[in-house]
This record gives C-alpha cells, sequence and structure tokens, in this order.
C-alpha cells in the first residue's frame, strides 16, 4: 500500500511540473452552482475522456458506489450505492426506469457509453417532474441522459469507431435532424469483443497463467427518438429503444476446470411515448412506457439426461404515469403524481407464471425558503398474482433533503426509505423460490458539505458526505437442505456507515488546464443480523472499508492527456471476515491521450488509452478476473 | 487539500493495520493422532480446504493441503477416504481426484476427471481390492487401480449416480438424477465386481442419495424425495437376492454407520437417534438430543477413537465445526474448522 502511494505521490507530481505556472485567464468552473438534486454527476466532456465500453465502466467515478463487475466487457456489471444492494438503484434512461422484473438489478453493461451526455447520481428529486416516480421512490436514483434527450447537444451527427486489445472492435454512429416543431435522433452501436485475455491468479502458494476462454461477446444496440411539439406548451416524445446480444459466460475461475461452454443471450425492446405540458403555474406529464425482454441462458455441459441446460425467459413491463407539478408561490413548488406498473414474467424454471401490479404515488413539495428542502411522501402497493390467490402489500416511504448555500459552502442532510421489492426468480424459481418473501427495507441518513474555493487561477470544489444506512429483511439465498438446495430468506439486516469525499479541482496551468478530480469512500457495512451468528458485525462481502480513485488530465490546445488511478481497498468474499475469505486490496492504472481538430463546427477526435499500466491482477468479485495491461484506440467524428 | 491530505493518511494507516488472527497448528511431517477434516468450500469460490486437528492439543489448522502442496485444493470437495497408504480426495466442481500419502499428506497424484472437454463432476469414491469406483455426474462409474493411478474405464449407470457402497462382492450405485429435477431418477444399480458390469437395476424411491453397508452386508440407501411434499426416506437392499425389501418410515436426513447401528439424522433438527441394523426396527433410540449444533451436516463415527463426530455447517457461508461426542452421545468439545465441514479421517 505504502509503495501505492509513492507511485501516487510521484505521479501527481510529474503531472504538476508539466509546464509553468501561469495566471489563469479563464475559470473552468465545475459545480458553478450548487444542484439540490444531481449528489454527483459525470459531463459528456469527462465520460469522453474516459477509456469507457458502457455505462459500468463509468460508475466507478462516482464515490460512494461499488461496481460489480463479473468480467470485464460483456461481463454483468450492477451498481450498489452505499452498500444498500444493487436492488435499490433504480436506472434511469432517458426517464425511463429500467425493468428490472427477473434479477432485479439493471445490468450497465448493456449500456454503451457512446452517445451519453450526462449520468447523475440522484437521492432526492421530490419535484423533478421527468424522472419516474418509481424511481423517486427508491434508494438511489441512477440517471442517464443520452444526446438524443439532451436539450444542449446541438451537433447534427456522430461517427466513430473503437479497436482495441483482445479483438475488440466497436462502431457507432448518432444523427439527428432539427425542424422548428419536430426533432428526430437515431442512434446505434455494434461491438465485437474475442476476450481471450491472459491472466494470472494464485491458487495458493503457485501463481497460474492462462488465458480466458469462452468470453466472446457481440452485441448491438439502436434507438430512435422523436419530439414534436406542436405549440408552445406541448412537447410529445417517443423513444424506441433495443438491444440484442450473444454472450459466452466463462464465469469464475474453477481450478483445475477451465471448460466453461454457457451462454447467454438476450433481445429487449422499449418503447417510451411521453407529454408534457407547461404552462406559467403548472406542469403536466404523461408517459407510457413498455418493455420487453426475452432472455436464453444455454449451458452445454450440463450434465442432465438431454445433456444440455436451456432455459428461457421472457419479461415485459407496462407503465403508465401521471405528473403534475404546480408552482404554490415564487419558492415553493408541489408535486402530486401517479404511476401504475404491471409486471409478467414466463419461464420453464419458475413454479408459476408470476404477475405483479404496482401502484406508487407520491406527493412531493420544493420550497426555496431557507435553503431548499425537498420533501414527499410515497405510497407503495404491489399485487403479486399467485396461480391461485393475489396478496396485496402496502407501504409508505417518506423522505426529505435540505440544502442551504452561505456563499461558498453549503450543507445539506437527507433521510431518505426505500423498499426493494423481491424478483420473480427469488419468489418462484424451482425448489428454491420462496412466495413469502418481503420487500427489502432500506434507510439512509446522510450529511452534505460542499466547498468551493475560489481563486483567479484555479477553483477547488469539496464535497464530503457522511452517511447511515440500514437494511432490514434483507434478501438472501442460502442452502436449506444441502449445498445444492437453496433456499431464499428474508434474513438480512446491515448496518453501514462511512463517508464520501470528492475533491475537484481545474486549474491554468502553462498554456493549458489541469484538472484533478479525486473520489473516495470509507464505508464499514455490517451484517447484523444474529448476534449468535459467526458473520455478526463482519464486513459484508464485497464491501471494501476503503475505494476511491484518482483522474488527472492536463489540456493543452486540442491535446488532452489524461490518467486514472482506481483504488479497491481489502474486501471479503464471504460475509465471515476471515483470512480464508479475504480479497487483497488492488490498484490500476489508465492513461491515455486525445487529439481534437475542430473546424467549421465539425471535430475529428481520435484517443488512445493504455489500461491497466502496471499490468496488475485484478477482480472486483472473486474469480472473475479482469485484464492485464491493455490498449484502445477511439476515432470519432462529429458534425 | 487538506482533506486530500487527511484521507492519504488513513490510507497509510490502515494499509499497516496488522492482521490478528489465532496461531493454528502446526502440521507435522509424519502424519499420527489427529483428524484429518474435509470441508466442502462452496460452490465457484475454489475454498475446499483440508484441516488438520491435532488431538493432543486440539490446536486446528485449516490450510493443510495447501501447506504441504503450495496450492489449493480446488472447487467442492466431496468425499474423503483413505485406502491402503493413500488419501482420496473427491473434488466435484475442480473435476479432479486429490491422491495424498497418507503418511504425509503430500499429493501423489492429481487425476482430471475430464471427458473431453466436459466435466464428469465425480461424487464419492469406494474401494474393493486394488481398485477405486467413482461415482460421475455424468451417468457413469469410473474404475482405476489404485496402485497406477489411471482411470481404466467407465462404467455406465443411471442419471446423475450421487454415492456407493460395495457389499457382497458387487457394487451398489444410488443414481439421483438430481439434475433432471424435477425428473429425477428412482433407482439403485448394481455392478458385478468380477465382470464390471450393470447386473440389475432396482428402484428405490426418487432421488436416491447415500449408500451405506452394515456388518452383516445389507445395503441401506436413503432416497431424497422433492424436499417439499415427498419425504426421504430408507431403503433396505437384500444383497443375497438384489431386492429391496424394506421401506422405513421414519424421518431422514443423513445416516452413518456405528457399530451395529445407523446413526440417522431427522431434517432440519439437530437430534440423532440411532437405527438397530440387527432389529431393524421402526423405533428409532434417541442418542444426541441437546447437541451444540447449529446445522447438522455429517455425522462420522471412529472405531479408533471411539468418538462420534458431528459436522456443524452453521449457515452454510461462514466455517463450520467439527463437533465431537463419547460413544454413549455426551459432547465432548468441538473444533473450529473450514466452510462446510463434511468428511474425516482418524490418524492413530
Amino acid at each position: 500500500m505504502l509503495k501505492t502511494i509513492l507511485f501516487l505521490g510521484a505521479f501527481t507530481l510529474t503531472f504538476f511540473s508539466f509546464s509553468q505556472y501561469k495566471e489563469i485567464e479563464e475559470v473552468i468552473l465545475i459545480g458553478k452552482s450548487v444542484d439540490s438534486t444531481r449528489i454527483y454527476r459525470l459531463d459528456e466532456k469527462r465520460i469522453l475522456a474516459k477509456n469507457a465500453s458502457d455505462v459500468g465502466d463509468l460508475m466507478r467515478l462516482f464515490p460512494g458506489v461499488q461496481v460489480s463487475s463479473y468480467g470485464g466487457i460483456g461481463g454483468l456489471k450492477t451498481a450498489n450505492f452505499r452498500s444498500l444492494g444493487a436492488g435499490q438503484t433504480s436506472v434511469v434512461f432517458d426517464y425511463q426506469a429500467q425493468s428490472t422484473t427477473q434479477s432485479g438489478a439493471t445490468d450497465l453493461g448493456l449500456i454503451p457509453a457512446d452517445f451519453i451526455s450526462e449520468i447523475a447520481v440522484i437521492q432526492q428529486a421530490s419535484t423533478d417532474i421527468l424522472l419516474p416516480i418509481k424511481s423517486k421512490l427508491s434508494g438511489t436514483i441512477l440517471a442517464i441522459q443520452t444526446k438524443h434527450q439532451a436539450a444542449n447537444y446541438m451537433k447534427n451527427g456522430l461517427v466513430g469507431m473503437q479497436t482495441g486489445s483482445f479483438g475488440l472492435i466497436e462502431g457507432f454512429a448518432f444523427g439527428q435532424k432539427r425542424w422548428e416543431k419536430l426533432k428526430i435522433s437515431i442512434s446505434g452501436k455494434s461491438r465485437f469483443y474475442n476476450g481471450a485475455f491472459p491472466f494470472t491468479y494464485n491458487n495458493g502458494a503457485t501463481q497460474v497463467s492462462a488465458t480466458r476462454k469462452n468470453n466472446q461477446v457481440i452485441d448491438h444496440y439502436g434507438m430512435i427518438s422523436c419530439s414534436y411539439a406542436p405549440a408552445k406548451n406541448h412537447l410529445f416524445s417517443l423513444g424506441i429503444t433495443g438491444n440484442s446480444y450473444d454472450k459466452q459466460l466463462p464465469g469464475a475461475i474453477i481450478f483445475y476446470n477451465e471448460h466453461a461452454k454457457q451462454y447467454l443471450s438476450g433481445n429487449q425492446l422499449d418503447f417510451q411515448l411521453r407529454h408534457l405540458y407547461t404552462g406559467k403555474m403548472i406542469q403536466l406529464k404523461t408517459q407510457l412506457n413498455h418493455q420487453i425482454n426475452q432472455l436464453t441462458y444455454t449451458d452445454s455441459n450440463y450434465l442432465n439426461a438431454a445433456g444440455f441446460l436451456k432455459n428461457e425467459f421472457h419479461a415485459q413491463q407496462t407503465d403508465a404515469e401521471l405528473q403534475l407539478k404546480m408552482k404554490l408561490t415564487n419558492k415553493t413548488s408541489c408535486l402530486i403524481g401517479t404511476s401504475l406498473h404491471n409486471e409478467k414474467l414466463v419461464a420453464a424454471t419458475l413454479s408459476l407464471l408470476p404477475n405483479r401490479t404496482v401502484s406508487e404515488s407520491m406527493l412531493g413539495i420544493t420550497t426555496n425558503y431557507f435553503g431548499v428542502l425537498n420533501g414527499q411522501v410515497g405510497l407503495l402497493a404491489y399485487t403479486d398474482n399467485f396461480s391461485d390467490k393475489t396478496a396485496t402489500k402496502t407501504y409508505i416511504l417518506p423522505s426529505v433533503d435540505w440544502l442551504i448555500k452561505r456563499k461558498q459552502v453549503a450543507f445539506g442532510f437527507a433521510f431518505r426509505q426505500s423498499l426493494r421489492l423481491p424478483t420473480f426468480s427469488e419468489l418462484y424459481y424451482q425448489q428454491i423460490g420462496n412466495n413469502q418473501l418481503l420487500p427489502e427495507k432500506g434507510s439512509q441518513f446522510s450529511l452534505r458539505m460542499l466547498h468551493t474555493y475560489q481563486r483567479k487561477r484555479m477553483i477547488f470544489q469539496t464535497i464530503i458526505q457522511p452517511f447511515f444506512a440500514h437494511v432490514t429483511n434483507k434478501i438472501n439465498a442460502i442452502p436449506s437442505k444441502n449445498l445444492f438446495i437453496w433456499s431464499i430468506q428474508n434474513i438480512g439486516k446491515t448496518r453501514a456507515f462511512g463517508t464520501e469525499f470528492s475533491e475537484q479541482m481545474n486549474s491554468r496551468l502553462g498554456k493549458g488546464i489541469i484538472g484533478m478530480a479525486v473520489n473516495y469512500t470509507f464505508q464499514y457495512c455490517v451484517d447484523i443480523t444474529d448476534p449468535a451468528s459467526p458473520t455478526y458485525n463482519n464486513l459484508i462481502s464485497y464491501s471494501p472499508l476503503h475505494s476511491g480513485g484518482i483522474e488527472l488530465n492536463y489540456n493543452w490546445n486540442s491535446w488532452r492527456v489524461f490518467s486514472q488511478f482506481n483504488y479497491q481497498g481489502k474486501r471479503y468474499s464471504l460475509n465471515e471476515s476471515i483470512p480464508a475469505n479475504e480479497l487483497a486490496a488492488f490498484n490500476t492504472i489508465d492513461i491515455g491521450g486525445s487529439y481534437r481538430f475542430e473546424k467549421n463546427n465539425r471535430s475529428f477526435n481520435v484517443r488512445m488509452t493504455i489500461n491497466n499500466l502496471t499490468n496488475k491482477s485484478n477482480n472486483y468479485i472473486n474469480f472473475f478476473v479482469l485484464p492485464g495491461i491493455n490498449f484502445n484506440m477511439k476515432i470519432s467524428y462529429e458534425i | 487539500m487538506k482533506f486530500s491530505a487527511l484521507i492519504l493518511f488513513l490510507l497509510l494507516i490502515v494499509s499497516c493495520k496488522k492482521d490478528t488472527t489465532k496461531p493454528t497448528a502446526a502440521i507435522p511431517a509424519t502424519l499420527k493422532a489427529g483428524l484429518l477434516v474435509l470441508n466442502e468450500g462452496m460452490f465457484q469460490f475454489n475454498n475446499a480446504k483440508l484441516s488438520w486437528i491435532n488431538i493432543a492439543d486440539q490446536s486446528v489448522n485449516n490450510d493443510f493441503f495447501e501447506q504441504k502442496n503450495n496450492r489449493s485444493l480446488g472447487d467442492t470437495g466431496n468425499d474423503l477416504k483413505r485406502y491402503g497408504g493413500k488419501i482420496y480426495v473427491v473434488m466435484s466442481t475442480s473435476s479432479t481426484i486429490e491422491i495424498l500419502n497418507a503418511t504425509t499428506g503430500k499429493s501423489i497424484k492429481q487425476i482430471s476427471m475430464m471427458n473431453g472437454s466436459t466435466p464428469k463432476q465425480p461424487r464419492s469414491i469406494a474401494f474393493y481390492g486394488s481398485t477405486a469406483f467413482v461415482t460421475c455426474y455424468d451417468g457413469f462409474v469410473d474404475v482405476f487401480d489404485t496402485t497406477n493411478l489411471t482411470i481404466a474405464m467407465r462404467i455406465p449407470v443411471g442419471q446423475n449416480p450421487e454415492d456407493l457402497a460395495v457389499s457382497n462382492h458387487k457394487l451398489y450405485v444410488s443414481n439421483s438424477g438430481g439434475l433432471n429435477f424435477p425428473n429425477v431418477d428412482s433407482t439403485v444399480s448394481i455392478i458385478n465386481l468380477n465382470t464390471f458390469q450393470e447386473i440389475k437395476r432396482i428402484t428405490v424411491g426418487p432421488n436416491p442419495g447415500a449408500v451405506v453397508c452394515d456388518a452383516e452386508g445389507d445395503v441401506y440407501v436413503i432416497s431424497r424425495g422433492d424436499y417439499a411434499a415427498i419425504p426421504a426416506q430408507l431403503h433396505r437392499i437384500e444383497t443375497f437376492n438384489d431386492t429391496k425389501t424394506h421401506d422405513f418410515n421414519f424421518a431422514i436426513q443423513s445416516m452413518s454407520i456405528f457399530q451395529d447401528k445407523l446413526l440417522i439424522s431427522e431434517p432440519n433438527s439437530i437430534v440423532i437417534k440411532t437405527f438397530n441394523t440387527l432389529t431393524e426396527s421402526n423405533n428409532l433410540i434417541n442418542f444426541i438430543t441437546n447437541a451444540p449444533v447449529t446445522t447438522l451436516y455429517g455425522m462420522h463415527y471412529s472405531s479408533i477413537t471411539n468418538k462420534v463426530y458431528c459436522f456443524d455447517a452453521v449457515n452454510y457461508s461462514s466455517t463450520g465445526y467439527v463437533v465431537q461426542f463419547s460413544a454413549s452421545g455426551n459432547y465432548e468439545k468441538k473444533y473450529h474448522v473450514g466452510l462446510n465441514p463434511s468428511k474425516l479421517i482418524v490418524y492413530e
């Protein structure tokens, strides 16, 4: 660890000594005004500088977020905020909450990074009419906005490609056409990845080198959207998004047995229709969504009578939503809204055909009298239709967030209660499903302190957010009869406290601008289920005490050089914090450079990166190995 | 910037923190007066382990295999037996059989149990003469000589064979069909050990699992049902004419040979009863009723120590215990071992 810090220090000094210091000529602002809803955000510039193939790669830039990456490109990636569990995070893609009907968490590895204009972590958005009610009642919102919806993106088109180590080839294109009342946008991406990367792992005291097998990914993504404003106050939006993928699943490294022959293929189609009326005193949003997911899992090494396993899942989710926002005074507005969802899943592996209806209503208020106060009360009722009976449960979910800003300092607090409904797999999967499960309940309390320090030549922004989080009724799968017969139970309780730290700095340096972003999370998340259990007060699995990263970049005319340092502290693969379960801390360093040529509102970008420069063996999830040193090159042309 | 310095300082402090782990048993060069325990570990965690328990000072070392061989045992240990001068460890998910020198604990050979690129998933091992038999989940019993340790032949049996026992010059193999759930197998394959061919397949009950042979040569099989409406049941096979002669109607989860009895555990219970294999009465006798065990995961009786050992899996995802009882069922002591202990060998 000491070596890491020394290396980091030297690395930082290298960047600071890039050229002689001069007076800053322009101020590069990050967060000129304090946003009361978006606690962290990544804008398009930062996203462009990252070697990110998908949104999952970008999430590790946020404090407080733990990304579970099951093997890099193509692998499942989920985001867990403040140890609440991935199911408590609602992923909103262009104002549409992503379906989690089957697994309970959105796979961020399926969302391409190339068309993203902003990603934000939102904790409280009581009167933000565009965000779905379902998401506003979740633990955390991860809001992704693409160029399709970004009002300030005025380019007409983008085309590009990326190539990299281990057979990575990507091609993507985006185009939009604007008329007086109409805008049509279209985007698409295809990706091929061979995935045969070399890796090493420790088998006891023996280091083993091997090459990843059965790791190929082919996926395609497309989106078309249309916005029509027939009158000044009315805006209609239509969006259709689809993706299709075929993945080989190498799974975890199994000692002495590298013969996984599992495959996953899927297709997803999302439709969205929205109308927004904006008047002087009111805003009214009506939205309809429909999502279809088809998933096929096969295992040609499965030792049943057929000689293979093939499981198919067909999921559908339909949402209807109405939200009305009213301006009560110049400083106060309120929002009332209601939504109705229906989710279905058809799969032979389930004991029945699940069908769930969820009704959510909320009353939210935002007032600016003394700081910014956001408060809301949500009412969530859901009905699971079993084969011969129904069960309805109702919950009230309050939350409040307050933030006050005085000059360069802001202070606030937030309290939030949320639910994670049991997934259909947890309820009904053959043998192990438990239809008596209750939702997981999450509570979180956080403080928020921001400080902006601005001088002529530089600007610093510091965010510190201590937090406390508590989850009850945690849904865990445990072996019941033996190690092969599992059962899913509401048995868990966890308690977490910690703090997130974020520091951003921009400064004029020589003829260019140097930028730095530091994020660090300390979290102590322990199991408090049963005082008699050996795991009581032990860290929950994959919850490091320390994690974080440092981004450095230097922009000079059209050139940009950048580096990214990531650190994952020691953690445990199971809830018992003993050496046998320990995963060593690791860090990775990525470096790169880009050149941007602009003329006549057209730009040409080329970016090269070297990832995992020091060729460190690393994995977020035990035995789901990630590549060593690798290279990427991306070229894009924007008009 | 002060904040950054503070964070770096904290990182430095924490990185210098030492782990406080309890001292563990020294592993002797020559194994004696101890217990060798197989901890199954968990699927896809590569954390199956052998524990060495020093009986004299009750110290435990849970990294026996790693320290002896500088590598890990692998993923999901399913069986452990000593035969002659060797120890055989059956690794199911790793699809290997580790063969150790019984005196030193050092690896003699690792047999890869692959059929082309398909893992055979070995489950249990039994011996007859100089031959070892291994049930493989791909529907075969693999046969190898205990001298040259090379697979010589494969005997086809039923679906997903689980356990096996030798009696009356025949091998009795339970065909679970567990990977075809709910359409499981219900049979026991009987293999003639002179011809190495299946001579009969008899129906016992759905999802057959554990198989043992008593002192009289009778074979007992547990059919595990569907873990719901169809309960587990004990069946007796008469090896003279290879017919199922009894279906016993008491609740059962697992069994182990104990003198001229069977130790019987019930589903979701930590009570252990005895079944008399001579009288074969349906009335079981309470043997251990207040065991300090959270999750009873198996039992083992050693005639060497004249003790009964119970395996406590706790919650299946944290390390477990070997709990020692006298032959009269009185609790004596417990040893903290690895994850999901399930098998044991006693060293004099």
